[in-house]
């Protein structure tokens, strides 16, 4: 079965992601930060990585470099509901020149996030 | 009045500021700054010259009169803050923003003044105004900015539970269940809150200046969409906005700014006793002969916004004075005189024309010419008005986040001043 992990630092929104994803037929892995989040791919590589931006020990931003420089051909879909920008660019748009294949930008819908899903296991 | 009893002269001398010290109407200390700005390099070429002699009649007629000075009359009165001309020795004649203050200088009452000189130079008080409200509108912005980025954050993921858990649980629920229906209009109105934050998040990121090309009906029916949640309920929004308009050069940014500021002067006006708000876009042409009776108006066509309040905007004679927020203490006027000045430079850079109809008591009808981009001038003679939509609705006014300078927060229902 393809498999997702979530790294996000907001519990409710990683459990319910998780909720979705294993609805859909996914076998899910949770990480509450960027560094936990390194550890769960190491020991266990998925299929799909779904990465927030905005958390309190190592960002989105930092993670996701950190993962690509470890295994080059992770997939990684970015998300964040925060709109700061670096220069004029947002979040999202950073972590897509770091190498994330995909952005979402929360708050998001269902279909939209497993639809992207779908499409990076399927790419 | 207040005397400020002693003036700490080593203190003057390293002010970046000029300072001038005047009794009876003639200069008697001007630190180093100061001899700079008057184009004198030493105290004796200046002290015992009037002050008549480098400042603006309208300046030297708002510092209270000797005789009262002398007296020591209007205690309790504060000192004065204008804008002006000043008239160096050298000739050059220089956009400043003056502080005035009694003290006693040697035992003698006088004024002190500070001066501070329009940053780029030049004589333009419109353009130091204008820089002026810039900086004091961006710093706001900046703080309101950081704040509003942290809500937004929070907001998002708070959506992000209700949308997702929402989509979740109406999959348990039957349809022919009341909850469905229930959690649909749950999810709903997360979707409508979501959309208004991205609506508020395309307005505020930062772009850099892009003149260009523009349709300003597009630019306007959107911008509209977002700034109708932030106008109060009892106020009646009237929308006449052509479907199509001649494209004319201007940047995005600089019209969205030059909107909500003519919105939220009309919104001030009419924010105590309501009224009707009338938006108006089309283009338009000015004959020769309208041209000869408008102000300043050449013939041509443009593309028109027109903004009216039913009454308490600006009247013609107040929008064609320089802006001045120094004239005013109070909060609310002040934010006014900068979003006048800031219509004025917007509309002054893109080439434009402000024409300002009608009175304090029948309403103000603020309208604003662009010249049409030469090549298209002559595109749509077809199309003025005739496509134009009318709407009448009462929007329901709610706190909606909007920044702060488009509608205050102490625009509460009440009675009128």
């Amino acid at each position: 079965m393809p498999s997702v992990l979530v790294i996000d630092d907001d519990d409710q929104i990683r459990r319910m992601i998780r909720e979705a994803l294993e609805q859909a037929g996914y076998v899910v892995q949770e990480a509450r930060g960027g560094e936990e989040g390194l550890k769960r791919y190491r020991a266990s590589p998925t299929d799909v990585v779904l990465m927030d931006i905005l958390m309190p020990d190592q960002d989105g931003l930092e993670s996701i470099l950190a993962l690509r420089q470890e295994f080059p051909s992770v997939r990684v879909i970015a998300m964040t509901g925060g709109s700061d920008m670096i220069g004029i660019m947002n979040f999202l748009d950073v972590a897509k020149m770091l190498g994330a294949c995909r952005t979402i930008q929360k708050p998001f819908e269902l279909q939209t996030l497993l639809a992207a899903v779908a499409a990076e296991i399927n790419a | 009045m207040e005397y400020v009893p002693l003036f700490p002269l080593a203190f003057a001398d390293q002010l970046s500021e000029a300072v001038i010290v005047a009794t009876e109407g003639n200069l008697r200390y001007v630190n180093p700054s100061g001899l700079l700005l008057l184009g004198a390099e030493r105290l004796e070429q200046v002290t015992g010259k009037p002050l008549s002699r480098f400042l603006d009649p309208d300046m030297i007629s708002k510092l209270p009169p000797w005789e009262k000075l002398r007296r020591r009359e209007d205690r309790g009165a504060t000192g004065a803050i204008m804008t002006g001309h000043l008239f160096g020795l050298d000739g050059r004649r220089v956009a400043i923003r003056l502080s005035s203050l009694p003290i006693l200088w040697e035992g003698v009452p006088a004024y002190l003044l500070v001066v501070r000189q329009a940053r780029a130079g030049g004589d333009n008080v419109d353009q130091l105004l204008l820089t002026e409200a810039q900086q004091v509108a961006s710093s706001k912005i900046r703080t309101v900015g950081m704040l509003a980025a942290g809500i937004i954050h929070e907001a998002n993921n708070t959506l992000t539970a209700v949308l997702g858990y929402g989509q979740l649980a109406l999959r348990l629920i039957p349809a022919d269940n009341k909850a469905h229906r229930h959690v649909q209009q749950v999810i709903a109105s997360g979707r409508k809150s979501s959309e208004l934050i991205q609506q508020i998040l395309m307005f505020a990121r930062p772009s850099p200046e892009t003149r260009g090309s523009l349709s300003l009906h597009m630019l306007a029916n959107e911008f509209l969409a977002l700034l109708r949640s932030a106008i109060p309920s009892w106020i009646v929004v009237k929308e006449e906005i052509a479907d199509i308009t001649s494209p004319i050069e201007a940047d995005p940014a600089q019209m969205r700014l030059l909107l909500a500021n003519l919105i939220a002067d009309a919104v001030h006006a009419m924010r105590r006793s309501g009224g009707v708000l009338h938006i108006q876009l089309h283009d338009e042409d000015v004959s020769t002969d309208q041209a000869a009776s408008d102000d300043g108006l050449p013939a041509g066509r443009y593309v028109c916004l027109r903004v009216m309040d039913s009454g308490g905007g600006m009247d013609a004679r107040e929008m064609r004075r320089p802006p001045d927020p120094s004239a005013t203490t109070d909060a609310l006027d002040r934010e006014r005189e900068m979003r006048r000045s800031a219509v004025l430079g917007i509309v002054s850079a893109h080439g434009g024309t402000v024409i300002v109809n009608g009175s304090l008591e029948s309403g103000t009808r603020v309208s604003v010419f662009f010249p049409v981009t030469a090549s298209c001038g002559m595109q749509k003679e077809e199309s003025r008005f005739s496509a134009s939509r009318s709407r009448a609705s009462a929007y329901r006014g709610q706190n909606s986040g909007f920044p702060e300078p488009l509608i205050e927060e102490s625009d509460a229902v009440g009675p009128r001043d």
